[in-house]
């Protein structure tokens, strides 16, 4: 079913990333991030990729990992190979047993590139793709991070011209895994400036305590001549905000969002696609990545929050869920607080979502933050359908992002305050275009009081939101406003690069450039 | 309230001027809702008034609309190519193409065609980048928001306006001296009086073989004079960047709108295309038009704050920095208008600063176009709404429908109901079949046409 009546385009996932699509699931992370050397630094960087580009896992090889670690956690292992369920990525898991030892396999793999190594290896069309890409996070100073001599994360000297990705269930394999790559990237005459561990909280929650990623684009797309649609579809009734969904809360995006060379999502249209952008042949099947490292101070978050509550009087625990819109478990607050994991993402802003049959109940509107608070994070980074300062609630699809990110650091314990340990957020996330995707949701919106709802200044998202260093911040929660001149989140530096295609991988990993 | 004031509170007139502004904005609105009421069904159902007509309980709540200020109309024919959006941003265009008509200066009988310009920034918001006549180095960027009717006013005062019903004792004359002091002022120290207006008659042929027609008189002041064009900026240029555009806008938006199947047609794109709310491409319009027509669903009858005008609200000075991260914040400095209503603010350096406009950086990029520094600017104006006891008057349904460029869906372009879509473009906003069904029976049925609202002021 194709609500919008434009055929949906062919996914190579033998040829895209893993990271990209599905992401990586696995409960252990590790990064690691190259420099290529001033003098000559092309031959390092094809010596690097030419050791990774057998080893990168293209997204067939996730999306069947993914199905089969989903159905070993949930116990139905044996269901999920005979039986698609509604939303599960179509797989060849549902034609054969599962292979036990593909839970122990090797670690998967991805790999990215700065704009940098684009242009020594002679592709300087691809490190042109994106303006933001080509000047880099830098120097893109109205994200308002701290200047990059001030980051952990490639700052001068240690920029990260090649990162890589590895993920995987046992600390050991991926242990080995990374000394293996590591090996090869100081062989091939790369300096590593930088690698972070990263683990998956229990419950896929963040420092802060609230379960994250509840809520993600899904991709338009087939991934075989039959047609066979990349992520099946639950038939749906015609919903008020004019979206086509895959399943209630499912919302379908056109892959071009994410993936260079694929129809793209209209600012117009929900259904509709635009063409795909005319790109240099290397960057089909790639995406742009955005990698940020946000240390969570965790302490200075339970502190401030209880003081706003103790002005507000109201519970500490309510003013937390009010800046993040979410109860802990991922329950959003428009919803009233029996909703089911069912409905965690059917729900809308501006209009009331309808009863689904054999589905999730309907959700009644909350257009002025009555029951949200317009400045609770994730209104502010996703108005969903309300209108924004950009237009109808059809262009805030085109914003979206597919957030792949990952928790580092081992959990605050609020028994033993005083832990110097750092922790945070590797916020990494794909799109297609830097500035209207990724700097969109940070800087106009996130930062900003008055956007992404005109008409009333409801605050900042007081989460990751920034504004100049030493004013205050201030929200609109729903006992009232508060304000506060503490960051909870410290942006700690990162990259843009480009996350290329398998064969992409290849082509740069040869001596002759086009 | 007593009088309306000037765009800013700026303080050029003189107090029996200044009546004569208010008396001429008020007409306007006066004309606004007597189009409304034509739309609607009669005065009882308009939710939009006029201020120094109405009386209202309390004050007013006031609603702050914003937009970017670079043209989206421009950004859309350039996705993904920022830089070339900004480039066709800073080239003129025909205002004989913008109308279908050619324009010809006529002298002793003569007619010789002429090419009048204005800029493609369409968002209410336009910018000159001044240069060194020697050195071609960028020496300042300046943004207005003014409509050109006040500029208009104090040249011609409100017979400048022949349309507008001013009582006959409130009109007055202009005030040409003000009007060039102001330019020398704001533009050049260079104008001459006889720049600022036409020296010939200005006529229009709709069609090649067509007739001439009248269009401005020898002497009546040139909003698209050299010291507003290639040489300077001192108000809106853009056909739709007007004071009585946005009126116009307010008024219409005042009206409820229902789809085929008659649901409120709320949704910001669909809305505009619905009652052909100015350009369906613009950031500006589909914006205050939600608003306001927000409000007016929820019970409220609307007008424009006083002083009714265009405003730059808000600059990020987070995105621009010198060459070596220096703060350049202090560069932005408005120049016109009162209170925090900013109608013009220019970006230059001062006299001693260490590098120039071309070594800053905006997101690490270098200074090049304005448009770089109307991507991180904010244009507002201000709604108002009062409770007058009415409840919100029943929707009509829409009279025109939008289509999008087959190349290009993100493209719009407005038709009436009824009519087909130009060659290469499609419907837009593609419906379910249900709602399809619904609408080919309203088709059948009878509708109150309404205009589109962004009326050309070629002839005002």
């Amino acid at each position: 079913m194709n609500p919008g009546g434009s055929a949906e385009p062919r996914l190579d996932l033998d040829d895209i990333q893993a990271h990209v699509l599905p992401g990586f699931g696995h409960e252990h992370q590790c990064l690691l991030g190259w420099r290529l050397p001033d003098d000559d630094p092309a031959p390092p960087a094809r010596g690097l990729l030419a050791a990774l580009a057998d080893r990168i896992t293209p997204a067939s090889r996730g999306l069947h990992i993914r199905q089969l670690r989903r159905a070993a956690r949930h116990g139905r292992a044996e269901a999920a190979a005979t039986t698609p369920s509604s939303n599960e990525p179509h797989s060849s898991a549902r034609h054969g047993r599962i292979d036990p030892a593909v839970l122990a396999e090797p670690p998967a793999l991805a790999a990215a590139v700065s704009a940098r190594t684009l242009r020594v290896l002679g592709h300087a069309d691809v490190a042109a793709i994106d303006e933001a890409f080509a000047v880099g996070m830098a120097r893109r100073s109205y994200l308002r991070d701290p200047p990059s001599t001030e980051w952990t994360t490639g700052g001068p000297g240690r920029e990260i011209d090649i990162l890589v990705v590895l993920a995987g269930d046992d600390p050991a394999l991926l242990a080995d895994a990374a000394a293996t790559v590591s090996g090869a990237g100081t062989e091939a005459g790369c300096e590593l400036v930088h690698e972070q561990h990263a683990r998956r909280l229990p419950g896929d929650i963040e420092h802060f305590g609230f379960r994250d990623g509840i809520s993600q684009p899904v991709l338009r797309g087939v991934v075989d001549d039959a047609g066979t649609p990349l992520v099946a579809r639950t038939p749906m009734p015609p919903m008020p905000d004019h979206r086509a969904y895959a399943a209630p809360g499912d919302v379908l995006l056109w892959p071009g969002q994410f993936l260079f060379g694929l129809p793209r999502q209209s600012a117009t249209d929900p259904t509709r696609p635009l063409p795909a952008r005319s790109v240099p042949a290397l960057a089909r099947n790639g995406s742009l990545l955005v990698y940020r490292k946000l240390e969570q101070d965790v302490a200075g978050f339970y502190a401030d929050t209880a003081r706003m509550a103790a002005a507000l009087n109201t519970d500490p625990a309510d003013v937390r869920a009010q800046l993040v819109g979410r109860r802990p478990d991922g329950r959003p607050l428009v919803r009233p607080a029996d909703a089911t994991s069912a409905e965690l993402n059917h729900f809308g802003y501006d209009t009331d979502a309808p009863p689904i049959p054999d589905g999730p109940r309907g959700a009644t509107a909350d257009p002025d933050g009555l029951r949200c608070p317009l400045a609770a994070h994730i209104r502010k980074v996703n108005p969903r359908d309300q209108e924004t300062d950009k237009g109808p609630s059809a262009a805030t699809l085109s914003f979206a992002i597919l957030r792949r990110g990952i928790t580092y650091g081992e959990r605050y314990d609020h028994d033993s305050p005083g832990t110097a340990d750092e922790r945070g957020l590797l916020f990494l996330c794909y799109q297609t275009d830097l500035t209207q995707q990724f700097e969109l949701l940070a800087q106009r919106w996130a930062n900003n009081p008055e956007r992404p709802r005109q008409g009333l200044s409801n605050g900042v998202d007081l989460i990751i939101g920034r504004v100049t260093p030493g004013t205050e911040r201030r929200a609109t929660l729903l006992a009232g406003e508060v304000s506060t001149m503490t960051d909870y989140v410290h942006p700690r530096g990162g990259a843009y690069l480009f996350t290329p295609s398998l064969s992409a991988i290849r082509t740069l990993s040869k001596a002759n450039a086009p | 309230m007593g009088m309306l004031d000037t765009p800013g509170g700026v303080r050029d007139l003189d107090p029996q001027r200044l009546a004569g502004w208010s008396a001429l904005v008020s007409a306007w609105m006066d004309a606004m809702v007597a189009r409304t009421a034509g739309q609607v069904g009669g005065a009882e159902h308009v939710r939009f008034f006029n201020p120094l007509r109405t009386a209202t309980p309390g004050p007013l709540a006031e609603r702050r609309i914003s937009w970017d200020a670079f043209p989206r109309p421009v950004a859309v024919r350039y996705p993904g190519d920022p830089a070339g959006a900004r480039r066709a941003a800073d080239e003129f265009r025909s205002l004989g193409d913008y109308y279908g008509v050619t324009f010809y200066a006529v002298r002793d009988g003569q007619a010789e065609e002429i090419t009048l310009r204005y800029r493609p920034q369409d968002e209410y918001c336009e910018w000159y980048a001044e240069r060194d006549p020697d050195t071609g180095r960028m020496l300042r960027i300046v943004f207005t928001s003014e409509g050109h009717e006040y500029w208009r006013f104090l040249a011609g005062g409100t017979a400048a306006f022949p349309s507008a019903t001013v009582p006959a004792d409130q009109r007055v004359d202009g005030d040409r001296a003000q009007l060039l002091r102001l330019y020398r002022e704001l533009v050049s120290p260079r104008v001459r009086e006889e720049d600022l207006y036409f020296d010939t008659d200005i006529a229009f042929r709709r069609t090649p073989d067509g007739q001439l027609e009248p269009y401005r008189s020898r002497g009546a002041y040139n909003p698209y004079n050299v010291w507003n064009t290639e040489r300077g900026l001192a108000h809106l240029t853009h056909p739709e960047n007007s004071l009585y555009g946005e009126i116009s806008l307010a008024a219409a938006a005042s009206v409820p709108r229902a789809g085929a199947d008659g649901t409120p047609v709320t949704d910001a794109g669909r809305l505009v295309c619905c009652a052909a709310l100015g350009d369906p491409n613009r950031s500006s319009d589909p914006t205050i038009s939600t608003d306001v027509n927000d409000l007016v669903r929820q019970g409220l009858s609307v007008t424009l704050r006083d002083p009714i005008g265009l405003y730059i609200t808000a600059f990020d000075d987070a995105a621009v920095s010198g060459p070596g991260g220096e703060n350049v914040a202090s560069w932005w400095r408005p120049v016109r208008g009162a209170g925090g209503l900013t109608l013009r603010a220019e970006f230059a350096p001062p006299p001693d600063a260490p590098f120039g406009l071309e070594d800053v950086l905006v997101n690490g990029l270098p200074l090049e176009y304005g448009g770089q520094l109307a991507e991180v600017t904010t244009m507002s104006l201000f709604g108002a709404a009062a409770d007058l006891g009415q409840p919100a008057p029943a929707p009509i349904p829409c009279d025109h429908r939008c289509c999008a460029r087959d190349d290009n869906p993100d493209e719009l372009t407005l038709v009436t109901i009824g009519s087909q879509c130009p060659p290469g473009w499609h419907a837009a906003f593609e419906e379910t079949p249900l709602r399809q069904a619904a609408a080919g029976r309203l088709a059948d049925s009878t509708r109150q046409a309404a205009g589109s609202v962004r009326l050309p002021d070629l002839l005002a």
